[in-house]
């Protein structure tokens, strides 16, 4: 394992440290220029608001490496959503609800992993076609309803900082588990690097493939079940964007989009990227146009970056 | 050692974020006053209505205005908004709601640092809602159901594309309109759209080709309505259905003007923004003589009067 375990810094690199300067280097220049800022309640704000898209992320994060795209996940979340609300307002238990949640999310994965290994047509196009899919089947199941109200014990997981901080601890560890101590994970990068090779040398590409999209799937279905939580409300709107929202933190991260290198604290290092240009572009009293300009640039540097580097390998 | 060096590079800085708490200032009371307001996205002409009604009335009187709309309209851009401007502090907030279902936490919170909320639009039940000031959208959407019997004269279906169930007002203007125009003998489809505009322009679509009955469509606000008269307008059944909408935008009086859509429930979202902010000065006046809820009518606008909204 020690063997592997060279060979995987080989792989990766620093394990990004420009990404972590660029996150307090953001922070300062807020705290410089935002005095409202200075405030612990703006950190704990911060993780309050990126709790829920760094679950998703995480998932993101495996299966990108793997050489992957999942851009289903928003509709999973809202699938899930949906699944959660009827379950509680039929009064069942609200294990059952978390359950229905996340096992919905890891059956599209399921299906997501099986149709890409099996038909070889590219993840792009069978993740959109779930998209529409999961879409239209929440729709269908919760659209024309009003789900809210849930009990006090389930939507405590997802309010204030607690619950939701402890369930990305997590899944932050969980993931960083599998990537950095399973033959699992060490197969992702194998894998996303140059999957042919990792075929020949006895991995079982397909099989781990398939693995990975229902991890990636399971954590949007735990992210609907939070968001539920949080809001006390399930509508099939939920989600909308947040595919795109969760690559671009897995990007800006250090992840390479595609695949072969990267690692989950680097994911949440992204998210938390983004979140404290929102919150600062706020307290600097900038308004939301802003925040999409500023997080769009920023995607595009993290990539660049990334492209610079691998060119340099 | 390199380690250990990035280690403690990583501490000091942890370092120099933590130490400016001790040169934390949040809004001072000692300057202007703040009012935030908060809506649907800047697509949506109602919510800036409201905006442009809070900003003047804000500098009639002196207050700092900042608008914190999420640029999508999303629940929880909204609620992510509004908890840093809590944090960043403000004198009080007007809010618009998105889903006023979504808005508990981020109510307590205001409510705990003392900032005085008022809610225009849709109701949020909340202890800390000093005051709501909104159409009276049940009685209007009567009203507009009464309109679309009269000019129907009750004949053929109701196509009704209602916003999001479980939205206060989106309820509202769909049992208005609705229990009016059954009570008359039209039949009533019902086609939610969550207020996506795409949708409604689906919907219509669908319907009229597959009910040729139609002879009204209702829109539970204008956006839609014009989304519903593009979509007429494609299946060249323009001159066949009559269009109502509901809001009183622009837009949409300048549609009833070219006699594309007929009428319209027109709102006063301006004022809605001017009488919250009214509420907020006197509030910080310690005065309590305002209302608790407004609730404004609405009136029918079609080319019969459509000229004097138009200036």
């Amino acid at each position: 394992m020690s063997a592997g375990m060279n060979e995987r810094k080989a792989i990766l690199g620093e394990p990004g440290v420009p990404q972590l300067m660029a996150l307090f280097a953001i922070l300062i220049v807020f705290s410089v220029f935002a005095p409202s800022f200075r405030q612990i309640a703006t950190y704990s704000n911060i993780i309050v608001h990126s709790a829920i898209l760094g679950v998703v992320a995480c998932g993101t994060t495996i299966v990108l490496i793997s050489g992957g795209l999942d851009l289903s996940v928003s509709s999973i979340m809202a699938i899930s959503t949906v699944l959660v609300g009827t379950v509680l307002i039929n009064e069942l238990p609200i294990v059952l609800a978390i359950l229905a949640g996340v096992l919905v999310g890891a059956l599209c994965g399921l299906v997501n992993g099986t149709i890409i290994v099996t038909t070889g047509v590219p993840a792009f196009i069978v993740t959109m076609g779930m998209m529409g899919i999961a879409k239209g089947a929440s729709l269908i199941i919760g659209a024309a309803k009003d789900m809210s109200i849930f009990p006090k014990s389930f939507t405590v997981i997802g309010t204030g900082l607690r619950w939701p901080g402890i369930i990305l601890a997590i899944c932050v560890l969980i993931i960083f588990f599998i990537l950095w101590r399973t033959r699992l994970g060490f197969n992702a990068y194998a894998i996303g690097g140059n999957s042919t090779v990792a075929r020949l040398s006895g991995v079982k590409v397909k099989r781990n493939q398939v693995i990975y999209y229902v991890i990636g799937g399971f954590l949007a279905g735990l992210a609907g079940v939070m968001y539920t939580a949080k809001f006390d409300l399930a509508t099939p709107n939920t989600g909308d964007g947040w595919e795109l929202q969760a690559i671009a933190a897995v990007v800006i991260g250090g992840t390479s989009l595609f695949g072969g290198k990267g690692g989950v604290f680097r994911t949440v290092v992204g998210v938390l990227i983004i979140k404290s240009l929102e919150t600062g572009l706020i307290h600097i009293g900038l308004g939301s146009f802003w925040q999409r300009i500023t997080i769009g640039i920023v995607i595009i540097l993290a990539v660049m970056t990334d492209s610079l580097q691998r060119k340099s390998d | 050692m390199k380690r250990f060096g990035k280690m403690v590079l990583v501490l000091l800085l942890c370092g120099l974020c933590f130490s400016t708490f001790a040169f934390a200032e949040g809004h001072g009371k000692g300057g202007k006053m703040l009012i935030g307001y908060t809506g649907f996205a800047p697509t949506l002409p109602f919510s800036v209505s409201i905006s442009r009604g809070v900003q003047d009335k804000c500098k009639e009187l002196g207050y700092e205005f900042v608008v914190l709309s999420p640029a999508e309209t999303k629940a929880e851009l909204q609620v992510q908004a509004l908890d840093n401007a809590i944090i960043k502090g403000l004198d009080g907030l007007v809010i618009m709601p998105i889903d006023a279902r979504a808005l508990g936490p981020s109510l307590d919170a205001a409510q705990k640092k003392g900032i005085p909320v008022v809610v225009v639009d849709a109701v949020v039940n909340h202890p800390s809602v000093l005051a709501f000031i909104g159409t009276d959208n049940l009685e209007a959407a009567r009203m507009a159901g009464r309109y679309i019997v009269e000019k129907t004269k009750a004949k053929g279906d109701l196509l009704l594309i209602a916003g999001q169930i479980g939205h206060p007002n989106g309820d509202k203007r769909l049992k208005g309109v609705k229990e009016v125009c059954e009570a008359a003998g039209m039949k009533v489809t019902v086609r939610p759209t969550d207020w996506m505009t795409d949708r409604a322009m689906q919907y219509a679509t669908d319907e009229l080709q597959a009910n040729p009955k139609i002879s009204a469509i209702f829109s539970s606000w204008d956006p839609g309505a014009l989304a519903v008269k593009q979509a007429a307008k494609s299946l060249g059944l323009l001159d066949k259905v009559i269009i109502v909408g509901f809001d009183g935008d622009l837009s949409a009086l300048k549609a009833i003007k070219a006699g594309e859509i007929l009428a319209t429930t027109r709102q006063q979202p301006y004022l809605m923004g001017q009488s919250g902010v009214d509420v907020l000065s006197k509030v910080f006046a310690g005065k309590k003589d305002y209302l608790k809820e407004v609730l404004i009518p609405g009136e029918m606008i079609d080319k019969s009067n459509v000229d004097k909204y138009l200036q």
